[in-house]
């Protein structure tokens, strides 16, 4: 009779146990359930697993945002369009809006920025702009040219936003890897030198198409240098 | 029942010193062992097209494809607070994408420490989307819609890559071995190297490596190499047949197959040495531009 005793308050224990464990959930996330304390003031059991859901719950709310890589996105959108979910063209800033919003961490921020709006001039810009009026002046790798010195094809502002990605990039540079860090400096370096022969190069001859091409393509080589170098800094 | 003979060396005292002794010296080795490399071995039941991505920080990476629909992969981290997360999707059934990411685990891990050398095998229809942040990728016999390779300082090779093959790098090389797709491979100092594909569009770029390409021309394909201050060398077959479009800012041209004229010349290139015309009927597209480098043509011997 008192085995039989027992088992009734096992079963019973056993029970309440699982409809505390069918109620954990809701009780995390917010809902009023007095009963769910009660049980687990009881139980030493379903006590720790509730300190131990909660201490996670508690250490979660505290982690930093991760923010994905931009392919993830990318990736993202390419199959929601695909499976219709989503039609036609997003306007850009639309797809940017969201990683703007929840960044944390500023370079990363201007980064994106900065590549949007250079990719937008390179895109629009004129290439065979040759009337004075319409001409900027471009400083060669950040140096100031030679008075009188003029290359048309990248504004003013985007030479800036470049130099600011540059030094986000320097201000940061030190918690890279020595090795990946070389890498980035000799990537950079390479580019900053064809930046400047090649702006020379339109300064003397500002016909050259080709060379004007070249000076176009290291400056968007550099802004993606600099995109991934940033990326790798915020890692 | 053995006993150990009872002389004064093994007496009860030295035995334990000795007991002690073995002990003292089994501690630091089971410590350099749980410290050594950790393993990771594991194998996937997948689509004949699943998609493979695989994030490592730094080490070598592997993908060779294979006639199973299996993902087997075997990953060696040099430190045991690395380590190789992995994902199917979906959880049950035969995966459609597998991830493999590296992580630290101590944040004061660095350098070498990092390192995970991983093997894959995927089915010959996988797709890839490897970023080995440093060391080289090897990618093998893939016949998936498209591989999409980035390291920032290590070699890439492809080879006999039938999909859409993109390869980036920052200082590394480019090999690229037979490919049949479409091909981009970019560098920015590192140096690219096209033998024998079959491939009707492709591109390569960078700024101050070196471009070689060996192999023929597909009817009707594309071909642009371009390079800031690397020479491009380009050994084709006698036989090929292709309209080439050579350019250069301030680099020297070399050609050493008979090249047909053309009678007019699409864009007015002031100041820039070019050579253009058709050899044999022309049926591909070769463009290459240099800044500063040497282009040089040659026949194949």
């Amino acid at each position: 009779m008192p085995e039989q005793d027992d088992q009734g308050q096992f079963d019973a224990a056993r029970a309440s146990c699982r409809k505390f464990d069918q109620g954990l959930s809701a009780y995390l996330e917010g809902e009023d359930k007095p009963e769910m304390r009660a049980h687990a003031q009881q139980c030493p059991y379903c006590r720790v697993v509730l300190a131990d859901l909660e201490e996670l719950r508690f250490a979660s709310h505290h982690l930093p945002l991760e923010e994905p890589p931009a392919r993830v996105w990318a990736n993202i959108h390419a199959t929601l369009e695909a499976e219709g979910i989503i039609r036609g063209p997003v306007p850009a800033w639309h797809r940017w809006l969201p990683r703007l919003v929840f960044r944390h961490n500023s370079a990363p921020v201007s980064a994106v920025a900065c590549l949007a709006l250079l990719g937008l001039t390179l895109l629009v810009s004129p290439r065979n702009v040759q009337t004075p009026e319409s001409v900027e002046w471009l400083p060669a790798g950040g140096r100031t040219t030679a008075a009188g010195a003029f290359v048309p094809v990248i504004d003013d502002a985007l030479i800036r936003t470049l130099g600011e990605m540059e030094s986000a990039y320097r201000a940061h540079e030190s918690f890279l890897e020595p090795a990946l860090k070389d890498t980035y400096r000799k990537s950079l370096r390479s580019l900053d030198a064809s930046i400047e022969e090649s702006l020379e190069h339109c300064q003397r001859d500002p016909g050259s198409v080709l060379a004007r091409e070249y000076l176009v393509n290291a400056y968007q080589s550099k802004a993606e240098v600099l995109e991934s170098a940033l990326e790798s800094v915020a890692r | 029942m053995r006993h150990l003979p009872s002389t004064p060396q093994h007496s009860r005292p030295a035995r334990r010193v000795l007991r002690r002794s073995v002990w003292l010296l089994l501690i630091p080795v089971g410590i350099v062992l749980a410290a050594g490399p950790a393993r990771l071995e594991k194998t996937f039941d997948t689509t004949r097209t699943p998609q493979v991505i695989l994030s490592n920080l730094r080490g070598q990476v592997v993908v060779r494809g294979w006639e199973k629909a299996q993902v087997h992969t075997v990953c060696t981290m040099v430190s045991p607070r690395v380590e190789v997360d992995t994902d199917a999707l979906p959880h049950t059934g035969a995966a459609e994408r597998v991830q493999f990411a590296t992580h630290v685990l101590d944040p004061l891990v660095t350098g070498n420490e990092e390192t995970a050398d991983c093997t894959l095998e995927v089915p010959l229809g996988a797709s890839l989307e490897i970023k080995n942040r440093q060391g080289g990728v090897q990618i093998e016999n893939l016949q998936g819609q498209h591989a999409w390779v980035e390291s920032a300082d290590g070699l890439i090779s492809a080879t006999d890559v039938a999909g859409h093959l993109t390869a980036r790098s920052l200082g590394g090389n480019i090999q690229i071995v037979r490919a049949s797709g479409r091909v981009e491979a970019v560098s920015i100092t590192g140096s690219v190297r096209i033998i024998t594909p079959t491939s009707n569009n492709l591109r390569a770029n960078t700024n101050s490596g070196k471009i070689v390409y060996e192999g023929d021309f597909v009817p009707a394909g594309e071909y642009i190499l371009s390079t800031y201050s690397g020479d491009i060398e380009l050994l084709c077959p006698p036989s090929a047949s292709f309209e080439l479009n050579a350019r250069s800012v301030k680099g020297k041209l070399h050609n050493t197959f008979s090249l047909t004229p053309k009678r007019y010349v699409p864009l007015p290139v002031p100041a820039a040495n070019s050579l253009l015309g058709t050899h044999s009927t022309g049926n591909a597209t070769v463009e290459l531009t240099s800044f500063n480098g040497t282009i040089r043509v040659r026949q194949q011997p």
